[in-house]
Formats: C-alpha cells, structure tokens, sequence
C-alpha cells in the first residue's frame, strides 16, 4: 500500500432524495390565511451526506402569478419537521430558508398559503427550488 | 364472473396508480464541495439511489463557466440521464475540466427532474444541489495534482487520482514540472551544504599578524607626529 493513502481526503457528498414534484393547494377562498398543502406531511426530504449540509428552500423567484395577478411570497409560508422534531414557526418565503441536515434526516415541509381578499380568481403558479449542499 | 373480473382488474388498477404516479428521484452528487488548483480534471460521481424513476440532470454552470472548458473529453454541459439505482459505487461519470482564469470562488448547480416529468399544479418544485468550488489561479501549473504519480514502498509508481489535493498541496507544491513525483517520507533530495565561520575573540589568525603590526606601526606614528605638532603650537 502506498504510504501516500495515509493522508488521502474523504470527498463530500450529498444528496437529497424528494417524493413529490410539486404543490396543489387547491381551489381556495379569498381572504383566508395559512391554507394548508393537501399533502403536508406526506411530502418528504431524505438526505444523504458525510458533510455539514444545508438545505436551503427558496423565496420563489417570481412569486405565484396568474396573468397579470400576483400573490405576493409573503403569503406562501413553511414549517417543518426533521425527523420526529417539529419547527412550528411559521417562516414566510419572501426569502430564503436555510436549516442544517445530517445524514439520514428526513425533513417534512408544511406549506400554507394565505389568499388575500379581493384576489382575482385564476389559476396561479410558480416555481419553488428546494437545495441541498455542503457548507 | 364478469363482475369478479371487474373488481380484480378495479383492485390491480389501485395497486398500480400509485406506482405510475409516483415520480421520485434522488439528485446526489460527489464531491459536494471542493477545491481547485490550477488546471484540473474533476470526476464527479452522479446518483439516483432512492429513485423509483430516472432521473435528468441539467447542469448551471453559469458562475464558474469562465473557469471550465467545455467538450473534448471533457463534459460539454448537455443533459445527463442518471438511472434508478445508481448508487455512490456505482454512478454515473462525469469529467469536468477546471482551467482557471483568475482565484475565485464560486457555485454550480445540479438540477434533478424525473424522466417524462410534466409540470402539474400551482407550484412546481425543482430539486437540485449547489456545488461550491474553490478555484486557485496557479499559471506555472501545466498538470493536475490529482494525477499525481506516486512511488509506494516498493518502488513501483502508482497513479492517484481525486481526493488527495489539499493535503498533497500543503506538503509537496510542483512549480513547472509536468509530471509529480512524490517520494515518501520526504528527504531533501539536494540538501545545500553551508559553511559557517566563527570568529573567537582573542584569538587573531597568524596571516593577519604582520598587517596589524604594519597597521599599528602607522598610527603610533601618526600620534607621535600629531603631539609633536600640537606642542610646537602650544
């Protein structure tokens, strides 16, 4: 064995595995808050990692639009569980959300959406990035 | 009988739904972060063990693209297909060819979608992994450390690839070589012989003698003609 494997760097690897592609609340009233994601808690993160990870949800880049109707990514919130602990605040994605992850978590988000009053009926989307890394 | 067949084909058809509609993949990657110096050759190993689909990864490369060639044995940037079941020890290669323009640091990003994946609902999730890298100018490197070719105790030369930068840097720097021989342990190879001189006090080299005697001889002469001197003024 070469003596040079005595001192040979472990490399970092990560991964995050999802079971769903996107999110469908629904049709939904106006003027009502923290409307709940039929499928929070079923929804899940599994990761991977011999590295400090991070996973990072983040404030969509255009927030959920419908011709020319906005809801604003104030009103589009997340809570989640890792493991068998809960975080119950509630963080609105009108920025980006980072929390540590070892390896074999499972995070559970919880999205709810607020629908303001007055807000034009349509059907709205967006895109929401979910990043696993290193730090 | 009929009606049996209908509520056996009813029951298979709920087993199968959840199957065709479940669309999970894993976006994994290794190295998750690293370092680089100078030009350098990085295989990355790509992954979908906890996939029940294929997965396509798409690559953005766009904060490090100045420091990366593209195409030519080297990864050209197009869309990778990374099959369930891949794992770690069994994944998908990729070559991506580092060649750096300045010290920077910076981010790509590896975007994993199912294979056939429709965008459905109002929002639509795009997992992916960001990759921080590290980029060292170092212009008089021609050759990748992590191709460093290696004796071990037997003399024979080993090629060693990934994994073994950092450390090696620290200890062993190649400036215009091409090629990286290390040797361990280290031994000066052309240890530079210095010569050290001390001179003792009191004790003067018996060459220097008549000079400090010539020396001393002008000065004794030098005092006696200046009091002279002084006297006849006074």
């Amino acid at each position: 064995m070469a003596e040079i494997e005595k001192i040979l760097n472990v490399q970092a690897y990560i991964s995050i595995t999802l079971n769903f592609t996107s999110l469908d609340f629904g049709t939904l009233d106006v003027n009502t808050t923290n409307n709940p994601e039929p499928n929070n808690g079923i929804n899940a993160i599994n990761v991977s990692t011999n590295c400090d990870g991070r996973i990072t949800f983040y404030s969509p880049s255009t927030p959920l639009t419908y011709d020319s109707y906005t809801i604003p990514n104030s009103n589009f919130k997340l809570n989640y569980t890792i493991n068998t602990t809960s975080y119950p605040t509630l963080l609105t994605l009108d920025q980006d959300r980072v929390i540590n992850v070892t390896d074999g978590d499972i995070v559970r988000p919880y999205y709810y959406l607020d629908i303001p009053d007055y807000q034009h009926s349509g059907t709205y989307s967006t895109t929401h990035v979910i990043e696993g890394w290193c730090a | 009988m009929n009606v049996c067949r209908i509520g056996l084909f009813v029951f298979f058809l709920f087993l199968l739904t959840p199957v065709a509609f479940s669309q999970i993949i894993t976006v994994g990657i290794e190295p998750a972060k690293l370092t680089v110096y100078g030009n350098q050759d990085v295989t990355f190993k790509l992954f979908n063990d906890k996939g029940d689909t294929d997965a396509i990864y798409t690559f953005d490369f766009s904060e490090c693209e100045e420091h990366i060639k593209f195409g030519d044995s080297c990864y050209d940037g197009s869309p990778v297909t990374v099959k369930k079941g891949t794992t770690r020890f069994d994944p998908v290669k990729i070559k991506v060819c580092f060649r750096p323009k300045k010290t920077v640091e910076c981010r790509f990003y590896v975007e994993g979608k199912p294979v056939g994946y429709e965008q459905k609902g109002m929002v639509s999730i795009r997992p992916r992994i960001a990759v921080p890298v590290k980029i060292f100018f170092d212009e008089t490197r021609t050759k990748s450390p992590m191709s460093a070719i290696i004796k071990n105790k037997e003399g024979k030369k080993e090629t060693k690839s990934e994994g073994i930068i950092e450390k090696i840097k620290k200890i062993f720097i190649p400036t215009t070589s091409t090629t990286t021989t290390l040797k361990l342990p280290l031994k000066r190879v052309n240890p530079v012989k210095r010569t050290t001189t001390t001179i003792q006090k009191g004790k003067v080299s018996k060459s220097l003698l008549p000079v400090m005697l010539l020396m001393g001889s002008i000065s004794a002469g030098l005092v006696i003609y200046v009091l002279g001197r002084y006297q006849m003024w006074w």
